[in-house]
């Protein structure tokens, strides 16, 4: 299995944007893969796939066209990393556009599931390591124009790696690497580890507030949301996974 | 419509809830349709055997001693069951019961028996116009339950048969104490009337105040005149002390002229012995000279009138005056004080005719009340009297044995079939509605509707993330399926053979 970072034969060498077509993809996923991994899949028209790309839409407008960074934090755990797995195989869906899935939840991580190749290093290690460049920890999904970063081998501190000044310019630098790239932080549940939703919400544009089915009150919902910041809160998905 | 929906997402959400706990679902699915088995099968069978008592309080006598006689009406319908479950009752009917299975029952045991007559026993009016009370003996043996019932029942007639006469004859009793009683009252109080009327003044109020209104005018009328005399006196007082003075110038004038007599004489002797110039005569002369200056000042001080005259008739007509003046004064003093003595005598005497007058109406009255009651009594002693011999002819309140104890054929307990049959149902039931209950009572929310309810207006709901199953949840559902489905036939194994124990 190739366990090669995507950005190694993916056109990173330089600081300016490329074209999407120009980018190498990992093997891609099959409809059953897709299936089990609960990926929206491109060729059927599903309740889910409909829900996601309304989604989708509302976040771009929100965004006025522009790429985003855009965290995706569950109020309880349940459902939070398959919002954002979806929400940016729905934004690949598009084929002027790709998606980056960064898996900042380092308490449960999702993301390396979703790499057909598997990954060695991932985000962890690039805020441990200065030798580690960002191309490093970018991995081709396997959906295609969907890259992810894995949370990588060291999640000790995981807090505490989450405000480094190096994790804030990771993200500018992916952002602004690719116009057409839309970036989406898988957080950990708001209520279990509030610190670390509190320190990516400082670095992400805005926010989309997951409530996972029978998990959360109306009390602690406002509470969250009064935590968040109306301003910075794109909105609430009700997820009923 | 949002009614409707709510209650769609309730159900919606209960089945979800009852997926995602679908074995425990199962297992208190299970424990119910155990227990409902477990107590179909050991349902203890209770046989009831029935009797009747019919209450009649209509006889031709009552209407025709309407408020004359008493016959003893007082809801008795409620008294059947207190009665029945009355210690005296029910140990009669296991003494009974007792003589007649041979059976030998200690204290101690008849205390037992008591308390599971009284468990076992049940009273019923068929209803409230109705004269019928129903009584039930519940038993796990038929033959315990006729006979026992049979027992209780002929122990409730002989006791309400002894009870009416007994209660009769204690009332008469108690009417006929009371007039005894109240004879007596009356008497006593007769008595004392009369010996107060004997004893008392013959003398009215009227006739009291009459005497006492003559006194105070007396003493007015004495009182006036005792003024008028200490004026008299007075006066007469006055005129004595002036007549005083004049005497005692009158004395001392005739004093003096005594005295120029004497110094006359004296001069005259002298002069026939000596010379004018003589020392002795010229003294005497000059005292003589001065004694008649004093007279002449008397004189003139008694108005000039001759010394010679007398004043004495006047001042002893002044105390004549005075000293009967004092004398009447004194008479009307004493009389004063009789008259005052009387006058508090008489009003002693109109106090205690006072007295004496409530003390009589206290006596009357005792005597009226005593008179009304002792009257009263006496008619309420013949109401007695014809009540008892109403009981004693069998009128009046009777209970009638209108349907015998039935031998109960068929036990009358809940049919253990019948739980049997529920047993599936509720089994399914009771897990539904548990979790129904949580999901309806559970904060947390689980639809939309409640999610848009709880959203603050500012916020947007971006979507709403369908459920989404994987071929592995399919899977271990399927599997987890299986494995209900094999339970699910231990327990219809367990229920066909639960069925075939009973017989069916």
């Amino acid at each position: 299995m190739d366990k090669t970072p995507i950005s190694n034969f993916a056109v990173l060498n330089d600081k300016q944007p490329v074209a999407i077509a120009k980018m190498a993809e990992v093997r891609l996923y099959t409809d059953d893969e897709l299936i089990n991994l609960k990926l929206l899949r491109p060729s059927t028209e599903s309740p889910s796939i409909k829900a996601f790309r309304d989604l989708r839409t509302k976040l771009l407008a929100r965004a006025n066209g522009k790429n985003f960074i855009c965290m995706v934090v569950p109020i309880a755990s349940g459902g939070g990393s398959h919002v954002a797995a979806n929400l940016a195989a729905a934004i690949a869906l598009d084929k002027t556009k790709t998606s980056l899935l960064i898996d900042c939840n380092l308490h449960t991580p999702s993301v390396d599931r979703l790499l057909p190749g598997g990954s060695e290093i991932g985000l962890t290690d690039y805020l441990d390591d200065q030798r580690i460049s960002c191309e490093d920890i970018v991995y081709g999904s396997g959906v295609k124009r969907m890259r992810a970063v894995p949370v990588g081998n060291n999640c000790d501190g995981g807090t505490e790696k989450l405000s480094s000044e190096r994790m804030a310019r990771l993200l500018q630098e992916l952002k602004g690497r690719y116009l057409d790239r839309y970036i989406i932080v898988d957080a950990p549940p708001a209520m279990d580890y509030e610190a670390d939703v509190s320190l990516l919400s400082d670095i992400c544009d805005f926010i989309v507030l997951v409530v996972p089915y029978g998990k959360v009150n109306e009390t602690q919902l406002n509470a969250e949301i009064q935590k968040i910041g109306i301003d910075r809160l794109a909105g609430i998905v009700f997820n009923e996974c | 419509m949002d009614a409707i929906q709510y209650y769609k997402d309730l159900l919606i959400a209960t089945q979800r809830e009852l997926i995602r706990y679908r074995f425990w679902a199962a297992l208190v699915s299970t424990c119910v349709f155990v227990v409902m088995l477990a107590a179909s099968l050991y349902w203890p069978e209770r046989y009831q055997s029935t009797a009747t008592i019919s209450m009649d309080v209509t006889n031709v006598i009552e209407p025709l001693l309407r408020g004359k006689a008493e016959v003893v009406n007082d809801d008795a319908r409620d008294r059947v069951a207190d009665t029945i479950l009355t210690r005296r009752v029910l140990k009669r009917a296991i003494e009974n019961y007792a003589k007649k299975h041979n059976i030998e029952y200690s204290p101690a045991d008849i205390e037992q028996k008591i308390i599971e007559y009284r468990a076992s026993i049940k009273v019923e009016t068929v209803n409230s116009t109705s004269a019928l009370t129903n009584i039930y003996f519940s038993s796990s043996d038929p033959n315990i339950a006729f006979d026992s019932l049979d027992a209780v029942v002929n122990a409730f007639l002989e006791n309400k048969v002894n009870e009416k006469q007994r209660d009769s004859l204690a009332a008469f009793s108690f009417i006929d104490d009371q007039v005894k009683k109240y004879k007596d009252q009356l008497m006593q109080a007769d008595k004392n009337l009369q010996a107060f009327k004997a004893d008392s003044v013959d003398v009215t109020e009227e006739v009291v105040r009459t005497r006492i209104g003559d006194l105070s005018a007396q003493i007015k009328d004495l009182k006036i005149a005792m003024e008028e005399s200490q004026e008299t006196l007075k006066a007469t007082q006055k005129q004595l002390s002036n007549e005083q003075k004049y005497l005692n110038v009158r004395t001392k004038l005739l004093a003096l002229e005594d005295r120029k007599v004497i110094m006359v004489e004296e001069l005259d002797r002298l002069r026939l012995s000596y010379q004018d110039s003589y020392p002795d005569v010229v003294t005497l002369k000059n005292q003589l000279s001065e004694v008649n200056k004093d007279i002449e000042e008397y004189v003139e001080l008694m108005g000039g009138g001759s010394g010679n005259t007398s004043e004495l008739p006047l001042y002893e007509e002044l105390r004549k005056q005075y000293a009967a003046a004092e004398l009447l004064w004194s008479t009307q003093k004493r009389r004063l004080i009789a008259i005052e003595k009387l006058l508090e005598e008489e009003r002693a005497l109109a106090d205690e005719v006072t007295k004496n007058q409530t003390e009589l109406a206290d006596l009357t009255r005792d005597y009226d009340v005593n008179k009304g009651l002792y009257e009263e009594m006496l008619g309420r002693k013949e109401n007695a009297k014809l009540t008892m011999a109403l009981n004693n002819e069998g009128q009046g309140e009777n209970y009638r044995l209108l349907q015998p104890p039935m031998f109960p054929i068929k036990p009358s307990s809940l049919n253990p079939l019948l739980i049997l049959l529920v047993a599936p149902v509720l089994s399914l039931l009771v897990p539904i509605g548990l979790v129904f209950m949580f999901v309806m009572l559970d904060p947390r929310m689980r639809s939309l509707q409640q999610l848009k309810k709880a959203l603050p207006t500012e916020i947007i709901l971006l979507g709403v993330i369908p459920h989404q199953s994987t071929p592995l949840n399919i899977r271990l559902l399927r599997k987890d399926a299986l494995i209900l489905v094999a339970w699910l036939a231990i327990i219809l194994a367990s229920y066909g053979y639960a069925i075939l124990l009973l017989g069916f």
